[in-house]
């Protein structure tokens, strides 16, 4: 469709009641798509990017909107809003959360946007997927043969193979005493795609970089990550001797970031590495 | 079979799967102030407060507002009795073409309510996500912290 | 009523005291939109439509070999298509010139271009039957580049070749004026296609009226240019076809050119064809494809000063990147190609300006009409000058700038001191030089961000000069209860122009704006007042307002002066009231006088008229007056630059424009801000792309324009008033202006910041990450 529709074509709607059911339908043959808060789907019909025969409306599913709290684990179901996890998520996540509700590139979406429409969107729009993932997230998934976990960066690099899975839920750790968390993303004004988004935490023993999270939105493509081969490099560093300027040059290194009209993908690359290397220098407080 | 609640007043009605909630308010209930723009969510013409909060109402599919109250423009003040932010938007000169101002005006009340008004960086990013290519923007800072003022 | 009555009376409103110009008014119709009022074409469907949609190519240039439209026709809930061969009178679409047809023949020129339309009971049916139409294309070869397009072997784009327009400026012998020069300088600078971007989409909404008239509501700047083009391409007389102007959300130029008259065509064929009410539209990614784009400019300027800085030579050529439609192009290069130097006195000036027909995207009128481009040549050049002759860039500025006596490019005089008046102003309120000093010393810590502090000026002919006819009509009417009623073919689009005029019709007849009620422009109830574009509503319509005013005046002067016992000359129309001079109790209220005047059977409706000096100038030289009066300003901006991401936040602009005379200065805050935005847009982010003349930019994510949260925290702003010639009261154009500086603005406050000058916009964050690399100061962590 050269110009996208004037309006939203016609579709069935089918409005499962149960995870199983859900499930069921998506996986019941072509065309038959799940739809979350609408914030992906929606733009993506009316541009005819996406066609569908049947939306399968997720809202009746009760099991999606679960909340857990189990010691230091967070379960988010699905079907949370990004505004609701803003609401209810604890400290250090809050902060992070913060970073990412006062960036947006047009906040009253999050009113809209879910938790799993984030996850199955797997994209470098989602400022959220890098937070998560530096959080250690992981994936429930619904297979029709019962719920299987994956760690959140794990799903997003391997999206394409997850193609029926309904996301559940994500679960994250909520206690990261010792760490130290920072969030950054430059964008312009409602282009959902940023510059670069970035997701820095580190922990520290003996002025040694006990453990540590890189993410960011530009990974592989258009697909958020963690960046675990500059991780490695950066455990166990000693705080004085780790050079930001090594930091920028593992993840140059490490990233191999889709370009566009606004940002190139060389823009992308070298920004994102030095942007990581100087919030790596802050959380250790260097 | 849909029903909500637009300004307080409710309606009930049979939708399309495939209307939005745009569609069903301009088109079917007559409320033309809530605009569209884009239909993808990009231009924030069509943001009203559902369930006090505000959405893209081109997002929403219809029958997702089943149970909703909905505010729009139309329902914050009347002619005689102007809301403080439409009072303001007039004084301040906010009004250019006209096209974005049902939204700025929904999302001055909402900023106002959730107590923004002191922080200019606040109102700004309440008013994030909605275009206005007339370049209206320090007219509705300027608008809401004066309407503020005014409680 | 005679030019000397009208004068005489203009001069006695000029010089009392205001009792509604240059006071805060509000907008007289500001009220409507905060209440969301159904005021925009499709807030007025009442009933069940047909949808309009066209099929476009997919192809920069080709033939097309053949269409099939069965499998549309086929369609559940299409109802009609329709071809050139469907078009019952002309096939012509142009907004100027007739050489557009509204529907491919057997060419396509550029993408997205209009094929055939599809008209169905539903925007599903419309969708469906535009996939399923097909045409096959054989593609040829095409041609984006202006200069490529020039070429002898170039691909004819139209049968009489490429070049549409050139523009020469020949005064004084300029290598007389290099070779005198101590410095001479040489730099190219690019601006890309742009979008006017009006928020509301262009729209139209048609029906058949029992007699046979095509009634068409629709949202547009033009009403009778697209009436023009309606009754053309349906064969039918003047008085068959009505279009009347809704409100119509945003201009910016695009909605006076093409595409309304695109919607209105495609709305009225259907409505026409069908009998049956009809709505043609576009979707956002469409509109941004096929509206008129701001053209794409190259421009090399070399400048030659003596070592003190005084300017001696001027050459610029100049290209402008046509689509395939003439569209304005042959008309922006005029306005570009004459304020090629800026606001400045040069002895000797070269210049050629060439419009260049291209298979790019269709350009045309985008507000400043060339000024802005030209304005971002000029301004950066001058500054470049500076720093080589170690000047500061304003000291530089106030050496050259346009003066009384001055003599531009084209060697007219300039007799008012509007520009140096800016300037001084602007140099204090923005505390250039304190500021300037404030940032080289925060800039010498070395952190991350470095500041800078920068200026343009400019001088902006007014209003239509070389573009066209510059007349107005306005008519007025008073309803027994005493309020008038302001009609005009002249049209609102968010310039606030219109309450200008009913400011001044209020001031001339002594009543409240309240009381001057605007109706809606329709092309049965107004005579054609010309185009409302070039900023001219306030500055033509408003002597064409107070031409009317006068006119009811010498009405109900007569009668006032009857039943007052004065002579007429003593008449005063104050408070809403009518008195005698010196003796207040002697009056009679306005409403008053009205319903005596009606009762007496005296009309009290009349046609106020005005047309401004035609201009002129020499073809060959350039050499003349091709403009009535300029506008002039100055803009300071205010920059901090991110040396590790090579984002640009813009901290503070500080703009001074002479108005010539403040009519509404609540709506100039407005513009004045809205304008520096717009253009800050322009200097930062803006820019279409074509890759082979397919857009790369299409829809919201594609083109990105400023939200709140990059609008400069401050804009401080003044005005000053050096009156103009021939505007209303001495009022000058404003509506475009403000959009014209901020990119050599801006530019010139990030050079003054990181040591370069960018000479292509938009600074986007790669662009100034580049120049940073390349000055080795990017910041590395």
């Amino acid at each position: 469709m050269l110009f996208g529709r004037i309006g939203l074509p016609r579709f069935a709607v089918s409005r499962p009641t149960s995870l199983r059911e859900a499930w069921e339908r998506i996986a019941s043959g072509e065309g038959i798509h799940p739809i979350a808060g609408g914030t992906s789907v929606i733009p993506l019909i009316k541009t005819g990017l996406l066609e569908v025969r049947e939306l399968v409306d997720l809202s009746g599913v009760s099991e999606l909107r679960t909340v857990r709290r189990e010691g230091d684990g967070l379960s988010v179901g699905a079907m949370v809003t990004h505004v609701e996890l803003v609401e209810l998520a604890p400290y250090p996540i809050a902060n992070l959360l913060e970073g990412f509700s006062r960036s947006h590139t047009s906040p009253h979406i999050m009113n809209l946007a879910t938790v799993g429409g984030t996850v199955a969107s797997s994209t470098s729009s989602e400022d959220l997927l890098p937070i998560l993932m530096a959080l250690d997230a992981k994936v429930t998934l619904y297979e029709g043969d019962g719920p299987s976990e994956v760690p959140l960066s794990d799903y997003v690099a391997r999206r394409d193979s997850f193609k029926v899975a309904l996301v559940r839920s994500v679960e994250v750790r909520t206690s990261w005493d010792g760490w130290k968390f920072s969030f950054d993303k430059l964008s312009f004004s409602t282009l959902r795609l940023p510059a670069f988004c970035v997701v820095v935490g580190a922990k520290l023993s003996d002025r040694k970089v006990e453990d540590c999270r890189i993410a960011v939105s530009f990974a592989d493509g258009l697909r958020p990550g963690r960046l675990r081969a500059v991780e490695d490099a950066v455990r166990g560093r000693s705080v004085d001797e780790l050079r930001p300027s090594e930091v920028s040059e593992l993840v140059r290194g490490a990233v191999r970031p889709a370009g566009d009209v606004h940002f190139p993908a060389d823009y992308r690359r070298l920004v994102t590495s030095r942007v990581v290397a100087l919030k790596l220098k802050e959380v250790i407080g260097a | 079979m849909v029903s909500l609640k637009v300004n307080g007043k409710p309606y009930t009605l049979e939708v399309a799967e495939n209307e939005t909630l745009v569609e069903v308010l301009r088109y079917r209930l007559g409320f033309m102030g809530v605009k569209e723009g884009c239909g993808e969510g990009d231009c924030g013409l069509c943001i009203v407060l559902m369930n006090g909060r505000p959405v893209h109402s081109c997002l929403v599919l219809a029958w997702r507002a089943d149970g909703a109250e909905i505010v729009t423009a139309e329902g914050i003040g009347t002619e005689s009795s102007l809301h403080p932010v439409q009072r303001a938007f007039i004084d301040e000169g906010a009004v250019q073409c006209g096209f974005c101002i049902p939204a700025a005006v929904l999302i001055g009340k909402w900023a106002l309510d959730k107590g923004l008004a002191k922080d200019r960086e606040k109102i700004r990013w309440a008013y994030r996500g909605l275009l206005c290519r007339c370049g209206s923007y320090i007219r509705f800072e300027e608008s809401v912290v004066r309407a503020a003022e005014g409680e | 009523m005679d030019e000397e009555t009208i004068r005489r009376f203009e001069e006695i409103l000029k010089a009392r005291e205001f009792y509604v110009v240059g006071k805060k008014v509000a907008r007289v119709d500001a009220l409507d939109a905060v209440l969301g009022r159904p005021i925009y074409t499709t807030d007025l469907l009442s009933d069940r439509v047909l949808y309009v949609r066209a099929v476009r190519s997919p192809h920069p240039h080709a033939l097309i070999r053949s269409i099939d439209s069965s499998a549309t026709r086929a369609m559940r809930g299409v109802v009609d298509v329709i071809t050139h061969r469907e078009i019952p009178g002309v096939n012509d679409a142009g907004s100027l010139t007739s050489d557009r047809p509204l529907l491919a023949v057997d060419r396509v020129r550029h993408y997205g271009e209009a094929v055939a339309l599809v008209v169905g009971e539903d925007e599903v049916a419309v969708d469906e039957g535009i996939a399923a139409f097909r045409v096959e294309y054989e593609p040829l070869p095409a041609v984006f580049d202006p200069v490529e397009a020039l070429r002898p072997d170039a691909p004819r784009i139209q049968e009489q070749g490429n070049l549409i327009n050139h523009v020469k400026i020949r005064k004084g012998n300029v290598e007389e004026g290099f070779a005198s020069s101590d410095v001479v300088i040489k730099n190219e600078f690019r601006t890309p296609f742009m979008n006017g971007l009006p928020m509301e989409i262009e729209v139209a909404y048609a029906y058949p009226e029992p007699d046979g008239t095509v009634t068409c509501i629709a949202s547009m700047q033009n009403p009778f240019d697209v009436h023009n083009k309606v009754l053309k391409v349906l064969g039918l007389p003047p008085e068959k076809v009505r279009v009347i102007q809704a409100a119509t959300g945003g201009g910016f130029g695009p909605k006076s050119d093409e595409s309304p008259i695109d919607v209105a065509a495609y709305a009225a064929l259907a409505a026409y064809r069908n009998r049956r009410p009809a709505l043609a539209t576009f979707t956002r990614e469409e509109a941004m494809a096929v509206q008129t784009k701001r053209h794409s400019f190259r421009i090399v300027n070399e400048t030659g000063a003596t070592s003190d800085g005084k300017l001696l030579a001027w050459r610029s050529t100049l290209y402008l990147t046509n689509g395939p439609y003439y569209s304005k192009g042959h008309l922006v290069i005029q306005r570009a190609t004459f304020h090629c130097t800026g606001p400045y006195e040069v002895p000797n000036v070269w210049a050629d300006g060439y419009a260049v027909l291209t298979n790019n995207t269709l350009a045309g009128s985008t507000r400043g009409f060339g000024a802005p481009e030209a304005h971002f040549a000029a301004e950066v050049q001058m500054d470049i000058l500076a720093e080589k002759l170690g000047m500061d860039p304003l000291e530089l500025r106030m050496k050259n700038v346009l003066r009384p006596g001055s003599l531009t490019a084209t060697s007219q005089r300039i007799d008012d001191n509007g520009l140096v008046m800016c300037v001084e102003a602007t140099a204090r309120l923005s505390r250039w030089k304190e500021r300037r000093q404030e940032y080289e010393r925060f800039n010498r810590l070395n952190g991350r961000y470095r500041r800078g502090i920068g200026i343009a000026l400019l001088y902006h002919g007014n209003t239509l000069g070389p573009e066209g006819d510059d007349f107005a009509v306005v008519h007025l009417s008073v309803d027994p209860s005493g309020k008038v009623e302001l009609q005009t073919g002249l049209t609102e689009y968010g310039t606030g122009a219109l309450t200008s005029l009913a400011i001044l019709v209020a001031e001339a007849l002594g009543i409240d704006v309240k009381d001057v009620e605007i109706l809606r422009p329709d092309t049965r109830a107004v005579r054609n007042p010309g185009p409302t574009v070039a900023s001219r509503t306030t500055v033509i319509g408003g002597r064409a307002a107070l031409d009317a005013a006068a006119k009811l005046r010498a009405v109900l002067d007569p009668l006032a002066a009857k039943i007052l016992g004065c002579k007429q000359e003593e008449l005063v129309y104050s408070d809403g009231r009518v008195m005698v001079a010196g003796d207040p109790t002697r009056s009679i209220p306005f409403r008053e006088l009205v319903r005596r005047a009606i009762e007496t059977g005296l009309d009290l409706r009349v046609e106020g008229y005005y047309k401004a000096p035609d201009t002129r100038w020499d073809k060959e030289t350039g050499q003349g007056a091709p403009y009535n009066q300029y506008t002039f300003g100055a803009l300071v901006s205010e920059v901090e630059v991110d040396l590790l991401t090579g984002m640009v936040r813009v901290l503070r602009m500080t703009a001074v424009y002479d108005v010539g005379k403040a009519i509404n200065p609540l709506g100039l805050k407005a513009v004045i801000e809205g304008g520096s935005i717009m253009g800050m847009g322009h200097a930062l982010f803006e820019e279409f792309i074509l890759e082979n003349g397919v857009p790369v930019t299409l829809g919201l994510q594609g083109y990105s324009i400023p939200a709140s949260t990059e609008a400069p925290l401050e804009i401080v702003q003044q005005v000053v008033e050096s009156e103009g010639k021939i505007g209303a009261l001495g009022a000058k154009a404003m509506g475009e202006i403000p959009v014209v500086l901020p990119m050599a603005s801006i530019t010139n406050a990030v050079a003054h910041a990181i040591g370069y000058h960018i000479r292509e916009t938009p600074l986007k964050p790669s662009r100034v990450l580049e120049a940073l690399e390349e000055l080795g100061i990017a910041y590395r962590p």
